[in-house]
């Protein structure tokens, strides 16, 4: 039974380390030599000796019982989301995991703030941490060459690099001259981030080890034979993210007298909501819950909210109407200051300048909540000795 | 172009031709009130020197006129009110009434900051300037919300009287009327007996009435009210015509917030103030000879019955009934052209001094965020 275990886990790991080693193909030791081991390890010495290792033994002691706990898990998980479903009253066979997250949240409504501390029902892959195969043969020697620098794939990734640096310094000769088409992938891409990376190696790297790959992969790129490794640095270049200009912008009502009219529902900020409708052309009429810009008491707030219109050179070229409510005054001039803003980009201002400003962006902070036993979020007692 | 042309010329033409091309823009050069006319309206007229320490002067706090302008006054060296059309609508209708009828009651009402003290200060300048005896008040709510001393009344019971307040109304009657009052010279109609030793005869002058209140603040508030009732008299006779200017009635007939209290702590109602019976016999149309203008001011009532501007929310049921019948006159905010002159103005007396302060733009955004509110344009021009 443990030598089928011993094989099994044995292919598992051999199967998984070649994949991720899919990145790298320049080095020498790759598959054959780890094949080689294999082929060594598990069917002459092993077998042979009729002992293996105590780091081994105890690396299959682990996986077997994890493999045994994620059974039960499963079954158990199976079990729960076939029960689901018949309360449901839906067919448990197609019964998928949207259909699970539904039931759980009609079944177990939450108002906790954070999602991840509201009650859910998920596969226990998602749930528990994955194991890490072995690094090691059955007599407990380590298949990769760079086992002992503690990041074998990120050494080899390294070595990998400068040898091609290397290969690109013996070409003599003019380089060729460098099409277009060929580096314009540079443009708008940048290199994949630190934690891609650590996902792409299964390794923990240092933020100096980082910047040193950074550094290698640009030596490449600033080489005058690039064009020979443009599809090697194109794995490692990522589109750069494209900020989104305005998230929602509505539609825009053609009036029959010819003016055209914008209405942002729901902008909102703290506990404050508002309507704001937006008409152009006007005469520079602003509108508040009925009132006029008096509604705003003090100056601050009435700069707030004719601001977006000055940014965009609108001030006195279009009528304002807003409804809102809740919160305070601060919070009410932000919220029409920011439906003005989304308005007047939809009726064709440039929207740069005004999200360079701000005036676009969600004000995602709230009020912090008191703490018990004291009178607001921050606030302590006095300091009394006795 | 300009260039070879010597500095100190240049600052000098740049210089008349400025104070030309504005003086004709934003400023008129009439100074008499009664001189003005719809030409003027819109622009900024000045008050002399002498009158205005006349009318306004004697005192730094808001007296006639709010306290804010009287500073921004000191600082321009000048005082300068613009014509605006509440003034020569009432200035009109005075000129065309005939003074032997019952006087008629103006009452001037509209949002807070929009220039209702303004306009009723234009027209007690106009009512010095045209010979009208004036009986001016500047805030009623003074004589609630800053009673200096009060002592229970000797002769009305449950009332109280002013003394200090008394006497320093009396003063600044007097010196508003001086000239006028020894021209026409008044006599009392009747004995006033004021305590078991001193008393007016009758047939003295009305200054007697005036110089024993101040001598004597005890009897200054029942001083306040025999005047007032010479006054009348003296104008239903045509022996004088008369202008009454108050400001903020309602704090007549409703709550002004802070009350007056006895020694025994018990609060005295309004209706138990003395000289305020002696104003309101100015504010009754039983008597001819002369004009009542006055304004009604939320600011002037407790803060909890400011919902409306309107004098029949303000005035209240026994304010209301007291003035009926009355003419309401709306005094509203800048227009489009009266701020952009109100914006000259400071232009021209260096009061907006960034570079950009004349441009579109910047006129613009004041028009906006004022609301073409008088107050407010005020407040945001000055340094903070």
């Amino acid at each position: 039974m443990s030598l089928i275990w011993n094989k099994l886990l044995l292919e598992c790991s051999l199967t998984r380390r070649i994949n991720c080693r899919s990145i790298s193909t320049g080095l020498s030791f790759s598959r054959n030599q780890i094949e080689g081991n294999k082929s060594e390890g598990t069917s002459t010495e092993g077998e042979q000796r009729g002992s293996i290792s105590k780091a081994m033994q105890s690396y299959i002691e682990r996986a077997k019982a994890h493999s045994e706990f994620m059974n039960e898990q499963h079954e158990e998980f199976n079990l729960g989301r076939r029960h689901l479903a018949n309360m449901m009253g839906k067919d448990p066979e197609t019964f998928s995991q949207d259909d699970v997250n539904e039931a759980i949240r009609y079944l177990f409504p939450s108002g906790l703030f954070q999602t991840k501390a509201r009650p859910m029902m998920r596969p226990p892959e998602e749930l528990y941490p994955k194991q890490k195969a072995a690094e090691f043969d059955a007599s407990g020697r380590p298949y990769h060459a760079f086992f002992y620098t503690g990041r074998p794939f990120f050494f080899q990734m390294l070595h990998e690099m400068v040898n091609k640096i290397m290969k690109l310094n013996l070409i003599t000769g003019v380089a060729a001259e460098l099409k277009e088409e060929s580096t314009s992938f540079i443009n708008g891409t940048v290199w994949i981030g630190k934690e891609v990376l650590e996902n792409r190696l299964f390794e923990k790297i240092t933020d100096v080890q980082y910047s040193e790959w950074m550094n290698t992969l640009e030596r490449i790129i600033t080489h005058r034979h690039v064009e020979r490794e443009i599809e090697y640095l194109k794995q490692f270049r990522v589109p750069l993210a494209r900020t989104s200009l305005v998230e929602q912008v509505p539609p825009v009502l053609l009036q029959p007298d010819g003016s055209k009219v914008v209405t942002v529902e729901r902008v909102a900020k703290k506990r404050c909501r508002g309507d704001i409708t937006v008409r152009m052309p006007g005469t520079g009429e602003i509108i508040v819950n009925g009132e006029t810009l008096e509604y705003f008491k003090m100056v601050q707030s009435r700069e707030m909210v004719i601001s977006p219109l000055q940014k965009a050179g609108l001030l006195g070229a279009v009528d304002v109407d807003a409804r809102v409510e809740g919160s305070g005054e601060t919070s009410q001039a932000g919220v029409v200051r920011r439906g003005i803003a989304l308005g007047i980009v939809a009726l064709g201002a440039e929207s740069e300048p005004l999200r360079l400003a701000g005036y676009l962006t969600f004000d995602r902070r709230n009020k912090e909540r008191n703490k018990p036993g004291h009178d607001s979020a921050r606030k302590k007692w006095t300091w009394k000795k006795r | 172009m300009l260039r070879g042309v010597p500095t100190a010329f240049l600052r000098k033409v740049l210089k008349s031709e400025r104070c030309y091309s504005t003086a004709s823009v934003f400023r008129t050069l009439e100074t008499n009130p009664v001189q003005l006319n719809e030409s003027h309206e819109g622009r900024f007229y000045t008050v002399q020197t002498d009158e205005y320490k006349t009318l306004f002067g004697v005192s730094d706090k808001g007296l006639g006129l709010p306290s804010d302008f009287k500073i921004q006054c000191t600082t321009f060296r000048e005082s300068c009110i613009m014509v605006r059309r509440p003034f020569l609508d009432i200035k009109r209708c005075i000129e065309s009434y005939d003074l032997s009828l019952p006087v008629l009651r103006y009452v001037l009402y509209g949002a807070a900051g929009v220039g209702k003290t303004m306009t009723l200060a234009n027209l007690v300048h106009y009512g010095h300037a045209g010979g009208f005896l004036l009986v001016h008040i500047p805030w009623v709510p003074v004589w609630t919300r800053f009673a200096k001393e009060t002592v229970p009344s000797a002769e009305r019971p449950g009332f109280v009287d002013h003394t200090s307040n008394s006497v320093f109304w009396l003063t600044f009657f007097r010196h508003e009327n001086a000239k006028l009052l020894a021209e026409a010279n008044l006599k009392t109609s009747k004995t006033y007996e004021w305590s078991k030793r001193e008393s007016t005869p009758e047939g003295s002058s009305i200054t007697d009435i005036i110089e024993h209140g101040i001598a004597r603040p005890t009897h200054a508030a029942e001083c306040i009210c025999a005047l007032i009732s010479e006054i009348k008299l003296a104008s239903s006779e045509k022996r004088i015509k008369t202008m009454v200017a108050i400001d903020g009635i309602n704090g007549l007939f409703v709550d002004s917030g802070k009350r007056i209290k006895r020694d025994d702590k018990t609060i005295v109602p309004y209706q138990n103030i003395t000289v305020f019976t002696g104003f309101k016999q100015l504010l009754a149309s039983d008597w001819t000879g002369g004009v009542v203008i006055t304004t009604v001011d939320k600011l002037a009532v407790a803060s909890d019955l400011r919902e409306l501007d309107t004098p029949r929310y303000l005035l209240g049921k026994d304010g209301w009934e007291h003035m009926d019948p009355f003419i309401p006159i709306n005094v509203e905010k800048y227009s489009h052209q009266e701020l952009q002159t109100t914006i000259d103005y400071y232009l021209d007396r260096k009061w907006l001094q960034h570079p950009l302060a004349g441009t579109k733009e910047a006129r613009q955004e004041l028009e906006t965020v004022s609301v073409r509110n008088p107050y407010t344009l005020m407040q945001l021009c000055k340094s903070r």
